[in-house]
């Protein structure tokens, strides 16, 4: 049997949580959720995943700053991502979008859908 | 804090020569005026402003009202008080004339808006904060709804189905609202980027039609479109900007359109502009109403006595951000007939 592609979530809202690894685990994904950056980053260097999905106000380490330690971690910096944020200033988009090889989607305007094709397209 | 009951400002008049005739009242951090001291002096030897930004300086203000016999105000000026802290005032000037008609001098006013800046930085930063925070568990909704539509936790019964399209249809109303708010938010601040790129406007619109299958689905309305990639020039636009544009206007013509109605996306271009035109036959717009469907928060009597839910904001955010894009909407409408919305956009040189 082919191999599942893995993806890390880190989402501290439980809410989204589920609802990714419920819908992502149905399309034939590995998931894992992590609450924080903090814990996605270990999860990462743990075992580097085919697609990393990150929210990006978060406790303890948020997503920015996750996003900056994997393109600056040499095993890491090639992994492909997604920004899952509510956050819709042009100011935060940018900032993300700099960091490169990410996409970024604001949750509330995007069908479920519509983002869980996103999703296997980009990470398989 | 000035006592209660008492203005927390000054007023002053000065002669010809800015010499300080007469004064009364009080600035907080400053000495109160009105004991005598101050007369004859030169007015900014008391009362020392400096400006919050760039525009002119209130020496000119006072001298400005004073030459064109034109009253004149700032609302962005810091008084520096004792302690040298600053506190921000507003300061308005009144030119004075004579029984002979000649000017005479000027009566300034000053007021201390301290409370007003403050509070008034509070509901700037509070209404992107809270606009974040309603999206966290509308999108969180909208996302369980759909996965109760698409029969992830089992086939509904059909009674459940209809209550559940209706709550994610009022949800998206909410979605709507919260997206709204900040886009109107964001036009008021001044605050809207525009990152325009050359772009087959097809694109886009194929965008929003995906983004609005639902909500046409839930009225069987049959949105049909001639536009097709390569059928129009490329046109400098911002994505974000334009999709909200189609967005607004497709959601305007489903909600005003009949149950099972049609609606008709067309596209042309002439003289350098691009036109998109929006088409449908629904309720239209009484006439009596056409030149105030534009403002904010506006709605058309027809809409509100047909009960369409709406918030006036679409069209305002439409027009806003066609004009940031160098372009511009009008329409063409007839009650009970229908609408037509032009887009009009600068082709991409």
């Amino acid at each position: 049997m082919e191999k599942k592609p893995y993806i890390v979530i880190a989402e501290d809202d439980p809410f989204y949580g589920s609802i990714l690894r419920t819908k992502l685990s149905k399309e034939g994904f590995e998931v894992l959720v992590t609450k924080n950056g903090e814990e996605a980053m270990a999860a990462l260097r743990a075992r580097c995943p085919q697609f990393l999905i990150t929210n990006l106000i978060m406790p303890v380490k948020d997503g920015f700053t996750l996003l900056k330690e994997v393109r600056e971690d040499k095993d890491l910096k090639n992994l492909k991502a997604l920004v899952l944020s509510n956050l819709g200033e042009e100011e935060d988009k940018k900032k993300v979008l700099a960091m490169g090889l990410v996409e970024y989607v604001v949750k509330v305007n995007i069908a479920l859908a519509d983002i869980i094709q996103k999703i296997k397209q980009s990470a398989s | 804090m000035a006592e209660k009951n008492q203005v927390d400002g000054a007023v002053f008049i000065v002669d010809l020569s800015y010499k300080i005739t007469g004064a009364s009242g009080t600035v907080v951090g400053l000495p109160g005026v009105g004991a005598g001291e101050e007369i004859g002096n030169y007015y900014g030897d008391i009362f020392k402003f400096k400006n919050v930004n760039d525009s002119a300086p209130v020496a000119d203000l006072v001298e400005r009202a004073m030459n064109l016999g034109k009253s004149d105000f700032d609302t962005n000026v810091l008084i520096v008080k004792k302690d040298g802290d600053t506190a921000p005032v507003s300061v308005s000037v009144i030119p004075l004339i004579d029984k002979e008609g000649r000017s005479s001098g000027a009566a300034v006013m000053i007021r201390n808006v301290s409370e007003q800046v403050t509070s008034s930085f509070a509901q700037n930063d509070l209404l992107p904060i809270t606009v974040h925070e309603l999206r966290s568990p509308l999108g969180g909704m909208r996302w369980s709804l759909e996965m109760l539509m698409s029969g992830d936790a089992g086939q509904l019964p059909e009674v459940a189905q209809d209550m559940v399209n209706q709550i994610h249809q009022n949800n998206q109303k909410l979605i709507d609202l919260v997206n709204d708010l900040l886009d109107v938010w964001r036009l008021d601040q001044k605050s809207v980027t525009v990152r325009p790129e050359s772009l087959d406007l097809a694109t886009a619109i194929d965008l929003s039609l995906g983004e609005i299958k639902l909500e046409a689905a839930a009225k069987n309305i049959d949105i049909r479109t001639s536009v097709k990639e390569g059928s129009l020039p490329k046109t400098m636009v911002d994505p974000r900007l334009f999709g909200k544009i189609i967005h607004n206007l497709l959601s305007n013509a489903i909600k005003y359109s009949p149950a099972s109605g049609t609606v008709d996306i067309r596209g042309g271009s002439a003289d350098g502009y691009v036109t998109v035109s929006i088409v449908d036959h629904g309720m239209g717009i009484p006439k009596a109403d056409q030149n105030r469907i534009f403002s904010k928060f506006f709605r058309a009597r027809n809409a509100i006595l047909n009960e369409v839910a709406g918030t006036g904001l679409g069209l305002f955010i439409a027009r806003s951000y066609a004009e940031a894009l160098g372009g511009e909407i009008c329409f063409e409408s007839e009650e009970n007939k229908g609408s037509t919305f032009f887009i009009k956009l600068p082709i991409a040189k």
